[in-house]
């Protein structure tokens, strides 16, 4: 079977490759990605054409974009297939069921050469068993809050910033902030990260506001902290949003932060580029209480690869220091080097250096990743019946907010 | 007596009113909203486009292989119409009007297909294109309207015909020297030619609007179809690009639209044969 | 002597013939719907999984696991109460509907046209248009038409009260079209005499309706109506573009259950299970098709 494939970098091959003449030394290499974006899949091209040429050898690259939302169950099945990927990226939330599958080889030699330790011990919890490293973050991307500064200031609401200067940037602030805009404006104060806040994203939304209570889905050992009394106080303070002041995107309403229907909203910094050709100011900065979710993504090889050390070597290539820091500006780093360095600063043209310092670095600096789990599928899926029950104006929440901590008790410990 | 007669006039005016609210706004709802900018598809509603941004026809086909997708479609729709029409003309003939052991037990056999949702087999389908190699590929989706429960369908409607035609005509062909073969191929499947656009139609709707198959048999974006395609006007992070999604839409309605419009009688006839009454 | 073995000559090139005119779609059908109908009662008695690639025997294992599991039973309710919805729904509009347009009055053409337009657009297409004007508050066209009639519109997709609901109105509107010109079909085979003389007896419209054309029309609502409640147990695309299932559950259905344990989850013999139970209600409504089916032919003659 003849596979049409998703993005030939034919011409970018032909390129590198024209001093090598041996054409029997090529090898064909699958990369399984969730982005369509030409020139992110040119820059990922040319990491694998420098790899080829470090290792002499002739790489016949082929980008599959497996769309984000159904990108573990297509990849999966794509495992199953003939014409597997060698290489993938994977994302945080399978990133459990994933290692323990044996879907991904252990990549501690391949990486042996490029200076593991840089990665910090935090950002690479979620990928390893034990000593063995089964995948390679190139993605730690905090969730930060992006505003409509036109808005702020038609509202006569002091911006983000001033309330961190004053060291006043609390979600008490947030809520009030929020209802003068809409009040003074009539446009929604806040979206929730693309809207899907109150059901895909429910974690990413919410987890900010219990992490600064006190509260957390569950920790390192086990215990469930999603229905404590910080963890309460936080999503009804949320709720209160929703429902008492009406200044938050309801569930169901599309209205959109990037189109001008919303005053601020929760995003990462792959999102700006939504931004270009809006014509009104935006700012941006870190979330009040600055306890974001960390949203990761690695890469890996496929255990079953026919060329499994040439994939694993790759895996490994593509997320070291000059690679990495070449990626910085769309995908924050997970080495600690990069994020350190002066490059980082100014990686993302949309971005000035003071945001990228103050907002995103900051952000990193404090967050941290969904918590994981082998099950995580199932969990999201019984806990969402119990998170939807919350979006009506009378919900009680204490009550909900047990029943989602007896669903993650059932797993959890 | 005329306050009567206004009266009925206005629940007529009043029922074509709500028909055309559910049935044709959408449609206009979409064609409107194809045309704005992102932002505008949740202004209020206007009657017309407010920006006639036309480059959404042009964008949909660079942010995915949209003009792919569509070929897809058509491609696995006519093979999977083509294919099923051929299968179960023969078989609807053989069960029809060739006297065989068995006859009764296997068109039995075959019926239990027709009702047969999709749904219920997909697991094992899956595993087996799976180990055919056929995963990632259209072969599943072209396979499956031509024996699935649509070709049960079929081979039923066509059954039902042929058994309605009078056996003088079979005798004379066979008087003239005509096999078994010749009949069906000259005499029989000419005068099928309702039956024949009939089953086509159902069966091309069917293949057209497929959408659990594709979701599972195939992955990589270059072998989508349109019901997946549709679903995908994402950013990277999955955020929708409503306007473009409007235009995709339309672009994949329109075409079948018209077709349904220009044939309206024969789809009408189809869907009013499509066999209750055998 | 020799007539006779000409005759057995002519037999078996006859069933010889037709057995080749069946074997492509007996091949066909073996492969693609007998093998996988067998397999999936063997995978339902596995312990499968597609992630961890395990398949191991557990007996009943997995409908022990049915038994106790809240999520299967609020599915198999979702399912019921949807059909049991969609179907009077369905049936009831398209009859009227059909009746009225069997009198061929005026804009019964353009009525004729367009409650068809849904039936050729695909059923993403449709869903996907609805979403948008089905949004809450004044986001959406509907509820915005409504606030300027001063009707405070539902959360139509999330309030778990209005979802099914609303899942349900898109789907009738999408199939409308196709039950109405099956009854339209039997509505323009009725026999005019009968009807003519009826009215000229004095029934009022409503009882000609009730008295004449109902009885008569009765094989066919009988057929549309058992057609209309199998393809009711299969609504996935809709269900996955409007509601994704949610909110609290309320409109996962079996089908959306089926592809969620084999498909996100992974646990395919699980999911072999809950397909195996589909089975048994698909296959129990047929079998109610076909004995009134044979019922009515008989009445028929």
């Amino acid at each position: 079977m003849k596979k049409i494939l998703a993005i030939v970098l034919a011409a970018v091959m032909v390129l590198g490759m024209s001093s090598f003449a041996f054409a029997e030394d090529t090898v064909p290499m699958k990369i399984a990605v969730w982005t369509s974006n030409e020139s992110q899949l040119e820059l990922l091209g040319s990491f694998v054409q420098e790899f080829a040429e470090k290792k002499g050898i002739n790489i016949d690259v082929t980008f599959e974009s497996i769309a984000y939302a159904d990108f573990t169950t297509k990849l999966l099945l794509e495992l199953q297939g003939a014409e597997a990927p060698d290489v993938y990226w994977v994302t945080e939330t399978s990133a459990p069921a994933f290692i323990a599958s044996g879907n991904l080889a252990v990549l501690n030699d391949a990486m042996a050469e490029y200076d593991p330790a840089d990665f910090a011990e935090g950002a690479m919890s979620l990928w390893k068993k034990g000593d063995d490293v089964y995948a390679i973050p190139f993605s730690t991307s905090p969730f930060i809050l992006l505003y409509n500064a036109d808005l702020f200031e038609q509202a006569g609401v002091k911006t983000p910033e001033e309330y961190i200067a004053e060291g006043n940037w609390t979600w008490e602030t947030f809520r009030e902030v929020s209802k003068q805009i809409k009040d003074a404006t009539g446009v929604w104060g806040y979206q929730t990260v693309d809207g899907a806040g109150y059901t895909t994203s429910v974690m990413q939304n919410l987890l900010p506001i219990i992490r600064t209570y006190g509260g957390d889905a569950w920790d390192a050992e086990g215990n469930v902290l999603i229905d404590n009394d910080g963890a309460i106080e936080a999503v009804q303070l949320f709720h209160d949003m929703v429902y008492v002041d009406q200044s938050v995107v309801p569930p169901g309403d599309e209205s959109s932060f990037y189109t001008g229907a919303a005053a601020m909203t929760l995003s990462q910094i792959s999102r700006v580029s939504n931004l270009d050709e809006v014509t009104w100011k935006w700012g941006m900065c870190t979330l009040p209480g600055n306890n974001p979710v960390i949203g990761q993504a690695a890469i890996g090889a496929f255990s079953g690869s026919k060329n499994g050390e040439l994939a694993a070597e790759l895996a490994a290539y593509m997320t070291n220091k000059e690679c990495v820091a070449r990626i910085a500006g769309i995908w924050p780093p997970a080495r600690q080097s990069v994020l350190d360095s002066e490059e980082f600063l100014t990686s993302n043209s949309r971005i000035s250096p003071e945001q990228m310092k103050n907002a995103v670095a900051a952000s990193i600096a404090t967050g941290r990743v969904l918590p994981a789990h082998e099950l995580y599928p199932q969990i999201s899926v019984e806990a969402q019946m119990a998170y939807d029950k919350l979006w009506n104006a009378d919900a009680d929440v204490a009550a909900i907010m047990h029943e989602v901590g007896d669903i993650y008790r059932s797993y959890v410990g | 007596m005329k306050i009567k007669v206004t009266g009925r006039l206005f629940l007529r005016f009043l029922l074509i009113l709500i028909v055309t609210a559910f049935f044709v706004y959408p449609f206009w709802w979409m064609i409107v909203n194809s045309l704005n900018t992102s932002a505008q598809v949740f202004g209020k509603p206007t009657f017309l486009p407010v920006s006639w941004r036309w480059e959404n026809y042009k964008e949909i086909f660079q942010i995915q292989p949209f003009g792919r997708h569509l070929f897809n479609s058509i491609l696995v729709a006519l093979v999977g119409t083509f294919g099923n029409i051929l299968v179960s003309a023969f078989s609807g003939y053989a069960f029809a009007r060739l006297r065989f052991p068995g006859r009764q037990v296997l068109f039995i056999l075959l019926l239990t297909a027709l009702m047969m949702p999709i749904e219920v087999i997909i697991i094992p389908l899956f595993f087996q294109m799976r180990d055919w190699g056929f995963n990632d590929s259209l072969k599943p989706l072209m396979l499956i309207p031509i024996f699935g429960a649509q070709g049960a369908f079929s081979a039923f409607m066509f059954r039902q015909f042929f058994i309605t035609i009078p056996k003088e005509l079979e005798e004379a062909a066979r008087l003239d020297g005509l096999g078994s073969f010749g009949i069906f191929w000259r005499i029989m499947l000419p005068i099928a030619g309702p039956v024949i656009s009939a089953t086509a139609i159902l069966a091309f709707l069917a293949a057209w609007n497929t959408y659990l198959e594709p979701l599972v048999f195939t992955s990589s974006l270059n072998n989508f179809t349109l019901p997946l395609s549709l679903n995908n006007f994402n950013d990277v992070y999955g955020q929708p690009q409503w306007n473009l999604q409007m235009a995709a839409t339309t672009v994949s309605i329109l075409p079948i639209m018209l077709v349904y419009l220009f044939f309206q009688e024969k789809v009408t006839d189809a869907m009013v044969n499509s066999g209750l009454k055998g | 002597m020799k007539k006779k073995s000409g005759m057995n000559r002519q037999r078996r090139v006859e069933a010889l013939t037709g057995y080749a005119f069946v074997t492509p779609q007996l091949i066909g059908f073996v492969l693609l719907v007998l093998i996988p109908l067998i397999n999936v009662f063997i995978y339902s008695f596995h312990n499968k999984n597609m992630l961890y690639g395990t398949n191991i025997f557990t007996g009943w294992g997995n409908y022990e696991k049915l038994l106790n599991d809240k999520l299967f039973w609020k599915t198999l309710g979702n399912t019921f109460r949807f059909s049991i919805l969609l179907v009077p729904l369905n049936l009831v509009l398209s009859f009227l509907l059909s009746l009225y347009l069997g009198e061929q009055l005026f804009g019964s053409r353009y009525i004729r046209t367009v409650i068809f337009l849904p039936v050729v657009t695909s059923g993403v297409a449709w869903a996907i248009v609805w979403k948008y004007l089905l949004q809450s508050g004044t986001a959406g066209p509907i509820n915005y038409c409504l606030s300027k009639i001063g009707i405070t519109g539902p959360n139509w997709l999330t309030d778990k009260n209005w979802a099914m609901i609303s899942v349900v109105i898109n789907r009738v509107l999408k199939n409308l079209g196709t039950n109405v010109l099956i009854f339209l079909g039997a509505v323009m085979n009725m026999p005019r005499d009968v009807i003519e003389a009826a009215r000229l007896d004095g029934a009022s419209e409503w009882q000609v309706i009730k008295r004449v054309k109902l009885p008569l029309l009765m094989p066919t609502v009988l057929m549309v109506t058992i057609v209309t409640l199998i393809g009711s147990m299969r609504v996935f695309d809709t269900i996955r573009l409007m509601t994704d299932g949610g909110p609290e559950g309320s409109t996962m259905v079996l089908v959306y259950y089926i592809y969620h344990q084999a498909f996100k989850m992974f646990n395919t013999g699980y999911a072999s299970a809950i397909a195996v139970i589909l089975f048994l209600i698909v296959l129990i409504l047929t079998i109610i098709q076909w004995t009134l089916r044979k019922k009515v032919s008989h009445y028929e003659d």
